[in-house]
């Protein structure tokens, strides 16, 4: 049940007996910017490493040890069009605990720390947390280099989106992080604290006038929740986009992207579920089975589909010489769908194992407490038997729609061949 | 059926070994939607010498050949077993360790179906020359993909230089080379010898009432002959106790990013039996936990002075027949890394003595770990310790640390921790990256 505590700030609680820990988050929502996206993840990491009370992350740490091994952890997500910058908590509950504290208050006296006073003077944060953080990070940025997965990955999405905020990495970019400075970053946080949507979300064995009432005293003004539109689309390409690159590898990437403007929840998304499941988002689809068992060529291929953002991706590990045999295969995979050539097994199967996942997310705290972010942004959420039967009407030709509607636009090739 | 209280954590496990020797270990867990079963045999990469079953003398089989098989126990004559396991809609994956190999669903749809699945893919094997041939090729991939992998090169450097005559320092998968010599042979003679239900153990958790799937284990299980076994004879590693293999310090030079630097600990002491050696185990944690952890203040000077940063981290690893200690982390000053890690594990005991207010703090953030992965159904099955700590689970971790004293800490730590038991890997930058 999601409350309204003022304008733009929210609190929702779901009583559950199911986990032995609560978990708590403090989200806060704002339209995509390209101009923020490496502030907001600097940010996290300051908020994060220190406050007033706890300056340094051994403070932190022997905190959060005082409250039985607490978890503490800020990230940041894209999705469609907005921005979440989250701060989560998450504490075993009092009653496997041999003395009973008030871990709950805790928590949010410990969170209200971290987001409203942080470690700062004269409206800048303090230059040595800031100066690691920001070196730290940068560090992180050149590290992805070493993964070649992600690195690929990251590489179709650059020239895959037109959008500069669809580009970027959601933990940004090098260039950006060089310019902040730590009265910038403090003069965009007071605007974050002031501005953003703020939606607190707990889950666990609590009480939900407790919360409310530890939510309440949260500083948090009145502002404007977001309002626009979540999806994001681009229009389509004419020409396919393609980018090789050469590192000294053994194994070669080769990624692709497709458009599919079937967007969450709206006409054609169970069926784009199901075809991403028989495409390659599946353990058995055809992806894996073509691309990997049968013609030996990948240790992975798979696809997955971002209902936010309109795209499905493809990524194979493989072998340089291997290339065109792979994206030969891929495309017949896309052409069978296309065509029909689904099997009832195939289809059968993947709904099998869609719905074996909804249901095994729903034991996991921290899928409860995402999907609990989404239902918020979608201002409505669907319960497991709606879910089931959306799933159990989506027929043989819906999903051969979708496939039809899928157009190749992006491909990026990492070369492993040693020159 | 033996029945463990938790009443601490609102727990009930079930257990019984059947009359094949099969250990089935049953945890209910109330308002979980799904079922995840592990199936375990106490056979890993390190047993690539031991008299196989019905011969008399000792034999080695090629590198790599437990997770080959771990790969190959799925193809059946006409079917796989993840094809059976995608039409109930089940998760299926299988995972080949040092000392282990076990395979596993999770499914909120068919638990019964899923658990026979599971039992009759593996416990009826089907090898044949086509297949294999074609699994050289997958497996050759997946070796590739970890060289490229400089994470994984970088936790094998360490056991290379802690265990240089020891199967520890091979990949788990073998080489491409190792692997071709491979044959059907090798793994039916490995089969034979290591997944007798003897050897083997199931745990079973979620969404599940205990009495009725014990039943249906059991039905499972009777409609199965198996050949009597004796003793498992493996010819353990070799390993040498007095340090003087440890290769004291080696560096590799990579297309990487960052320098890698890490400290490592082989294990030449006495590791006890049983749930003795879960103690030991739980004590070395703690000690590593006290030194190292962001609430130690070692941890706060390398971090604020920039020799370490988020990248950090140390682990301890145990299994069966041998065990070590890795300290590492990303820095800008290897040399500098090491030489301070070195001094605070020599001056570990100086440390720590008298400090209970640490010591109980830390207990408490250890205490509350292990609640927290009560949540996981994966975390629950999975750290059971089977046979090693004589059957412990993951709820007696929490006692085991609420006994704990800081002098026993510190005792397990003098015998741990030795200077000829110390060793260095670093991976630096190539020259012009």
């Amino acid at each position: 049940m999601r409350t309204e505590i003022r304008s733009g700030m929210s609190l929702t609680v779901t009583p559950t007996e199911q986990f032995k820990t609560t978990r708590i988050a403090i989200a806060l929502i704002e339209p995509l910017n390209s101009k923020a996206i490496t502030k907001r993840m600097l940010l996290a990491n300051v908020l994060e490493a220190a406050s007033e009370l706890f300056p340094t992350q051994k403070a932190v740490a022997e905190e959060l040890s005082k409250m039985y091994g607490a978890g503490f952890g800020i990230t940041v997500e894209r999705r469609g069009n907005v921005h979440i910058l989250n701060c989560v908590f998450d504490c075993v509950n009092e009653r496997y605990l041999a003395d009973k504290e008030g871990l709950l208050k805790g928590a949010f006296a410990f969170l209200k720390q971290c987001i409203f006073e942080p470690l700062a003077f004269n409206g800048e944060f303090d230059h040595a947390t800031f100066e690691r953080q920001k070196k730290n990070l940068g560090f992180y940025m050149q590290t992805v280099r070493d993964d070649k997965q992600l690195y690929a990955a990251l590489a179709l999405q650059k020239i895959h989106f037109s959008d500069e905020a669809q580009k970027s990495p959601s933990f940004g970019t090098y260039e950006q992080l060089e310019k902040i400075t730590p009265k910038a970053l403090y003069d965009y946080y007071t605007e974050c604290i002031r501005k953003d949507q703020i939606e607190v979300v707990v889950s666990g064995n609590v009480d939900k006038i407790e919360c409310e009432k530890l939510a309440r005293e949260l500083p948090f003004t009145k502002r404007q929740a977001f309002s626009g539109t979540l999806f994001y689309n681009q229009n389509s390409r004419l020409k396919v986009n393609e980018k090789d690159e050469h590192q000294p590898v053994v194994q070669g990437k080769l990624d692709l992207a497709y458009s599919l403007p079937v967007y969450y929840r709206e006409n054609g998304y169970y069926a784009a579920l199901v075809f991403n499941g028989i495409f390659g988002g599946l353990p058995l689809s055809k992806l894996f089975m073509n691309v990997r068992e049968k013609a030996s060529l990948a240790y992975y291929a798979n696809s997955s589909y971002d209902s936010f953002r309109g795209f499905v991706s493809v990524q194979t590990g493989i072998q340089a010489k291997d290339k065109n045999a792979t994206r030969e295969i891929i495309s017949k995979q896309l052409d069978d769908m296309k065509n029909g050539e689904i099997t009832q097994q195939e289809f059968r199967d993947t709904k099998e194992a869609l719905q074996n996942s909804f249901l095994s997310r729903l034991d996991s705290p921290a899928n409860n407490l995402e999907q609990n972010l989404v239902n918020i942004l979608m201002k409505k959420s669907v319960s497991v038997q709606e879910w089931q039967k959306e799933l159990n009407a989506v027929n043989f030709e819906d999903v051969v729609e979708v496939a039809r509607k899928t157009e190749l636009q992006s491909i990026y090739f990492l070369d492993g061949e040693v020159s | 059926m033996e029945i463990v209280q938790y009443p601490q954590f609102d727990e009930k496990l079930y257990r019984e070994k059947l009359d094949n020797g099969l250990e089935v270990n049953i945890l209910p867990r109330s308002g979980y939607h799904k079922t995840y079963g592990i199936l375990t045999t106490d056979y890993g990469s390190l047993d690539n010498k031991f008299v196989p079953l019905n011969k008399s003398k000792m034999e080695c089989v090629p590198d790599g050949v437990a997770h080959f098989l771990e790969h190959k126990l799925f193809e059946k004559k006409d079917h796989d077993a993840f094809d059976l396991f995608g039409h109930y809609g089940a998760d299926a994956n299988a995972f080949t360790s040092f000392t282990n190999t076990s395979y596993l669903f999770s499914t909120a749809s068919y638990p019964q179906k899923n658990l026979d699945i599971l039992l009759d893919f593996v416990q009826e094997p089907y090898f044949n020359e086509k297949s294999i041939e074609k699994e050289k090729g997958i497996i050759g991939q997946e070796i590739k993909m970890y060289e490229d992998d400089i994470d994984w090169r970088f936790y094998f450097g360490m056991l290379q230089n802690l265990y240089p005559e020891h199967p520890l320092s091979i990949d788990i998968a073998g080489t491409v080379e190792s692997i071709a010599k491979i044959t059907v042979q090798n793994l039916y003679d490995c089969y034979w010898t290591f997944y007798h239900p003897q050897n083997m153990n199931l745990f079973v958790t979620g969404a599940i009432e205990p009495k009725e799937t014990m039943n249906w284990i059991k039905e499972n299980q009777a409609k199965k002959q198996f050949m009597p076994i004796s003793d498992i004879k493996r010819a353990n590693p070799e390993n040498d106790e007095s340090g003087q293999d440890i290769i004291p310090y080696r560096m590799l030079e990579l297309d990487t990013q960052r320098p890698k630097a890490a400290v490592g600990i082989k294990g030449l002491d006495q590791v006890p039996a049983g749930r003795e050696g879960l103690i030991y185990k739980m004590r070395i944690d703690m000690l590593l936990w006290l030194l190292f952890s962001d609430t130690s203040v070692s941890y706060l000077r390398l971090y604020n002075e920039g020799v370490i940063d988020d990248s950090f981290d140390f682990m301890f690893q145990l299994e069966r027949g041998f065990h070590y200690a890795s300290i590492n982390s990303d820095t800008d000053d290897p040399q500098r890394f090491c030489h301070d890690i070195i001094a605070i594990l020599e001056n570990a005991d100086q440390l720590l003595k008298g400090q209970y207010t640490q010591f109980n703090l830390a207990k408490k953030e250890l205490i509350g770990r292990q609640i927290h992965s009560m949540n996981s159904l994966e975390s629950i099955a999975n750290q059971y310790s089977g046979r090693l700590f004589n059957g412990a689970t993951i709820f007696d971790r929490v006692a085991v640390i609420q006994e704990m004293t800081l002098e026993e800490v510190l005792t397990a730590g003098k015998e741990f921790i030795r200077s000829e038991a110390v060793s260095v890997y670093q991976i630096l930058p190539k020259e012009g990256n």
